[in-house]
């Protein structure tokens, strides 16, 4: 038989493209997902500066919160004990252990500090200059000794003197030891120990010992130091797997979807073939096992073809990714062999799995049957489709009440994502019924405008309702996924924004990448016309206890804001107690959060900081807050200690009612270097960039899930024109003009298009409306209108132009010219 | 009884029908295309099928040639009773025992003129005899065109292809369909001496539904039917003779229809 299959595909190359095209697309995307999986399992990151360290020791960057059963990951580094240097150097094997220091010191062409002792580490070596005594620098080329370089220190500018240029990575500052432990302000603590062994020892011996010192540390080697010196990778690494799990998914479920329906298409668009087949002596299974070489011989050099795109797809979304703040930039991306073998493997069984299906009926049918069929309708009921149909459409039904009842803000996406999809597979599955259904509705309106031409474009609708079912569900399934995937995006965004800024009572902000300080903020305060000021502060913490907080394992976004009355600028409404004693060890909390772990103001909890250090809280204040959006406040100076950097980047500005704060602010901002002020808008605009990173992603990916599903909308429709050949040569030998032919497959195509938009549509809603009551206040999804309306337009000129388009070729011909590939 | 038919047939038959019945539909829908025909067939005869639009002499074909099921009654081919075969079995017997001949869309487009030919034997897993394709496609006459695709012939010529198919294989008999019926004459009278030629030379069996009677006058014999029953033959038929009974067939079916009603 696959020499059969061979000599067909050789002859029907056109029937095959789009089954080519697609399995090409779903290799690649697969494949792509599978390198950013593996790139976020790996997280690879190639150690720099502490290259020269064979051995790196760091903090634990995750906490096990007691009676959990996943970690929340760390986001701010957590950083080791000084006293551990000791215990390190009298390991065995270790010939040096050196703490090194790591805090923003912001220059031009550098943008960390740390002690001179470190930079034995890369290694850095001295070019000229000496080593740095105390309000000295060592940098990199670029300056000489002697210069005078002014640094941005937690907020302040200080001089120091060049003492030393020294060749290694770039972008570090070296001070003096005692320098660096002043200025990076966790006293007994250091970022990471590099550990020196000498040449020719086990370094894996020496780590399983260095292990054992400490529960509490990591010790790396190899490639994983270079987490090290990024601890925030951690936390963007979960991100990727799950982005990259969730949409591999997807795209292997759409992949098998389009793959199915453009085989089955060709299978039924050659009934008549294999009836004469079967009429001249194929068995059944001799049909099953051609139609599954056509489909492998498709597929297999689709799948080599989609490998080369599948490679630079994932570097590509990966370098996306990156530059959107999502992936960390410094990981290494890598796509080894296992993605290739996941997305060949996904692409080839797809094909195998919808060879299957199309081959399924082709093969049942007798000789007879298929004869006659093939000039008929093709009978679509069977108990199997109605039950499928029926299960899927059960299954959107029950992920829309999940969504609705049980679901909680931003979470509903994780059940009205699968919804869509379900109700799109169920609606496609019992497709002829929904299409009878839709014409219904639309007969008369058509009929009434369009006249002659409507009512035979009606006739033959109405008459292969399965085949103009077959042309619209496709356009239903893009339709339909794309508006519910991007409309749940702007609904969440903005469901968001809103959470953030219904509360914001800031009139301005003052911003600094480099940190501001403390003087600062008292010389805000003191400006004429502000009534209030607090530093702005954000990290992630756990609550310990008591142990049933409502949060999962990502762990709860803690805000720091200075203690301040009723005028204040924290973005909260207080419910009970006041934020002026949030000073020390103090919390105010959501009051949902409070009421389920039953604490009160003036009761005490236990939090692990972003950092890891375990502190006990005293409740000071309670504060509504939207469901699924609760954040923990905290004093600002505590969350900003136990931030990677420590520093305090946004102050928030309330003034006077009034008064215009800005000019004096700006002013006073230019006095220190790095400092801006921005409006209200400004930290609107910058808290939505934030969702919107996220929700670049999702646009990307539902993007090209469109694209996907465009190829199934433009092949089904191309191959059932070209099909139709005979059938207009003949309207045109009984009298109807070229331009009626085509007004009436123009009237056809109206109504292909209305049918899909119309089901699309409602199966978006099916999906968003439940989603956007759960995540916002109201039931209708908010989202700019235009994103409807150029899906509805793309969906509209695809079907049309895939329509016309080989329309139009066909009818160039003489409608005598007899047509031979039928 | 039973057991003497069987001998009859082994020795003498090709293709025996007893009682067939084939009835479309249920219920008030239900119609009878074959009403009770029992008919054998002998081999190294060369038979026509005739009778009015809707007498039945499709789903005659299709039930004798094993493509449909009779609702009722027996086919047995080659003594072989069809009955008892499920659809592989029956598929594989298809392929040893009869040849077909359809009217139109006979071959499979993707094929060369000469894969078309060997196809049957390779779906029985055999190596194709060059010699007797050869031979066969220099009898149609298409020797020198059989590389070329279906899509490339004439109709007569893609019809002389397929019987080139149905031969080779030596079957025990050859179904036709209308074989004639999208030919002019001269094809036509070309198509049917080539379909009558293996009967008078190696005593093949050739069963052969028509409409035309110039066609059934190149047949053995031709039995008429109307209404799904049988209704008479004819021995070494003339055109003229046929056309005459199909005449009174057609009066005979009107004037039933309007006694019915």
């Amino acid at each position: 038989m696959m020499r059969l299959a061979v000599r067909t595909l050789r002859f029907r190359k056109g029937g095959f493209i789009a089954t080519f095209v697609a399995v090409v697309f779903g290799t690649a995307i697969v494949m792509a997902c599978g390198g950013l999986m593996e790139t976020g399992i790996r997280s690879n990151v190639e150690p720099s500066r502490l290259a020269g360290a064979p051995i790196v020791v760091t903090g634990k960057q995750s906490h096990l919160r007691p009676g959990a059963e996943d970690a929340t990951p760390l986001p701010e580094r957590v950083g080791v004990p000084a006293s551990l240097v000791a215990k390190i150097r009298s390991v065995e094997g270790v010939s040096a252990a050196i703490g090194d220091l790591t805090f923003p010191a912001i220059a031009p062409d550098v943008a960390e500090g740390h002690n001179w002792s470190s930079a034995r580490l890369a290694p850095y070596r001295l070019t000229s200059g000496h080593a740095p005594a105390d309000g000295q620098v060592v940098t990199g080329p670029g300056h000489r000794p002697g210069d005078r370089v002014t640094f941005l220190i937690n907020g302040e500018p200080a001089h120091l003197v060049v003492s030393g240029v020294a060749a290694g990575p770039a972008g570090h500052a070296f001070f003096s030891d005692r320098d660096a432990a002043q200025l990076a302000g966790r006293p007994g603590r250091f970022a990471d120990i590099g550990v020196l062994v000498a040449s020719g020892t086990d370094i894996d011996a020496v780590k399983d010992r260095l292990q054992a010192l400490d529960a509490n540390i990591t010790v790396s080697t190899g490639v994983d130091r270079g987490t090290a010196e990024h601890p925030g990778t951690e936390a963007q690494r979960t991100a990727l797997i799950a982005i990259a799990g969730s949409f591999g998914g997807i795209a292997t479920m759409t992949m098998m979807f389009v793959v199915a329906s453009t085989l089955a298409l060709s299978a039924q668009h050659r009934e008549r073939e294999f009836a004469l087949l079967r009429g001249i002596g194929t068995t059944p299974g001799q049909v099953r096992r051609m139609i599954l070489g056509e489909s492998l011989l498709v597929s297999i050099p689709a799948v080599l073809l989609g490998c080369v795109p599948g490679i630079f797809l994932g570097r590509f979304l990966f370098d996306q990714l990156g530059s959107h703040g999502v992936a960390s930039p410094v990981v290494e991306f890598s796509q080894g062999p296992i993605p290739f073998a996941a997305g060949a493997g996904a692409a080839v069984l797809a094909a195998i799995g919808a060879a299957l299906i199309a081959a399924r009926k082709s093969a049942k049918i007798r000789p007879l049957e298929a004869l006659m069929e093939a000039s008929l309708q093709r009978k679509w009921f069977s108990w199997v489709r109605l039950l499928f149909g029926l299960l899927f459409l059960g299954g959107g039904l029950a992920l829309l009440i999940v969504t609705a009842t049980v679901m909680s803000g931003p979470l509903a996406g994780a059940t009205a994502g699968p919804s869509v999809l379900c109700w799109a597979i169920g609606v496609a599955l019992l497709g002829p019924f929904w299409t009878k259904a839709v014409l219904l509705v639309l007969r008369w309106p058509v009929q009434a405008l369009t006249g002659v031409n409507g009512r035979l474009a009606i006739l033959n609708v109405s008459a292969r309702s399965v085949a103009m079912s077959a042309a619209a569900m496709p356009v239903m399934l893009a339709v339909g996924i794309s508006t519910a995937n991007l409309y749940m995006q702007t609904t969440q965004v903005h469901a968001a924004s809103e959470a953030f800024t219904r509360d914001l009572r800031a009139d301005a902000v003052l911003v600094s990448p480099a940190g501001l300080s403390l003087k600062l903020l008292d010389q805000v305060r003191s400006v004429p016309g502000v009534a209030s000021a607090s530093a702005f502060v954000r990290s992630t913490g756990v609550i310990d206890e008591p142990r049933n907080a409502p949060f999962d394992e990502e762990g709860a976004p803690l805000l720091g804001v200075n203690a301040q009355g009723h005028d204040g600028t924290a973005p909260v409404r207080l419910t009970g107690g006041s934020l002026t004693g949030l000073t020390g060890s103090t919390v105010a909390l959501p009051d949902y959060v409070a009421s389920k772990i039953g604490r009160r103001i003036g009761s005490e909890i236990t939090m692990t900081l972003g950092d890891g250090t375990a502190v006990k809280l005293r409740v000071v204040a309670t504060f509504a807050a939207e469901r699924g959006y609760e954040t923990i406040i905290l004093p600002a100076e505590l969350v900003a200690a136990h931030t990677t950097d420590g520093l305090t980047k946004q102050i928030l500005v309330r003034s006077d009612p009034g008064t215009d704060v800005r000019p004096a602010l700006t002013k006073l901002a230019a006095a220190h270097p790095g400092v801006q002020v921005a409006d209200r808008d400004a930290l609107v605009a910058s808290n939505i960039e934030d969702l919107q990173t996220q929700a670049w992603i999702n646009y990307m990916l539902v993007g090209m899930l469109i694209a996907y599903t465009a190829v199934s909308v433009v092949n089904t429709l191309v191959s059932t024109t070209l099909r139709r050949r005979r059938e207009f040569a003949l309207q045109r030998l009984t009298g109807s003009t070229r331009t009626q032919v085509l007004r009436m497959l123009t009237t056809e195509s109206t109504l292909i298009a209305l049918t899909g938009i119309l089901l699309g549509t409602l199966v978006a809603l099916a999906c968003l409306l439940p989603y956007a009551a759960t995540v916002s206040t109201t039931a209708l999804p908010t989202g700019p209108l235009w994103i409807y309306l150029v899906i509805i337009t793309t969906a509209t000129l695809l079907t049309f132009t895939s329509t016309l388009l080989p329309a139009t070729t066909t009818l160039r011909h003489s409608p005598t010219q007899p047509t031979h590939t039928d | 009884m039973r057991r003497k038919q069987e001998i009859v047939s082994r020795t003498e038959h090709s293709v025996v029908l007893h009682d067939v019945r084939r009835v479309y539909g249920r219920g008030s829908n239900a119609v009878t295309a074959l009403d009770g025909i029992s008919i054998a067939f002998a081999r190294g005869t060369f038979t026509a099928i005739m009778g009015p639009s809707g007498s039945g002499k499709s789903t005659f074909l299709h039930c004798a040639a094993g493509l449909d099921r009779p609702t009722s009654g027996s086919v047995t081919i080659d003594d072989q009773p069809l009955a008892e075969l499920n659809e592989r079995r029956l598929t594989e017997l298809r392929r040893e025992r009869i040849g077909f001949v359809f009217q139109s869309f006979n071959l499979l487009p993707a094929l060369t003129v000469w894969q078309n030919v060997c196809l049957p034997q390779e779906l029985d897993g055999r190596r194709p005899q060059r010699a007797a394709v050869r031979a066969v496609l220099d009898r149609v006459g298409l020797g020198d065109r059989h590389k070329n695709r279906p899509g490339e012939l004439s109709g007569g010529q893609q019809q002389r292809v397929a019987i080139a198919r149905a031969l080779v294989a030596r079957p025990a008999v050859i179904f036709a369909d209308e074989p004639t019926g999208a030919l002019d004459t001269q094809t036509a009278a070309d198509v049917l001496e080539l379909l009558r030629e293996p009967v008078r030379s190696q005593g093949q069996t050739v069963v052969m539904v028509t409409h035309d009677p110039v066609a059934a006058s190149y047949a053995d014999q031709v039995v008429f039917l109307a209404d799904g029953v049988l209704a008479g033959s004819l021995t070494a038929p003339t055109a003229e003779q046929v056309a005459d009974r199909m005449t009174h067939l057609g009066a005979r079916s009107k004037l039933s229809m309007a006694v019915a009603r």
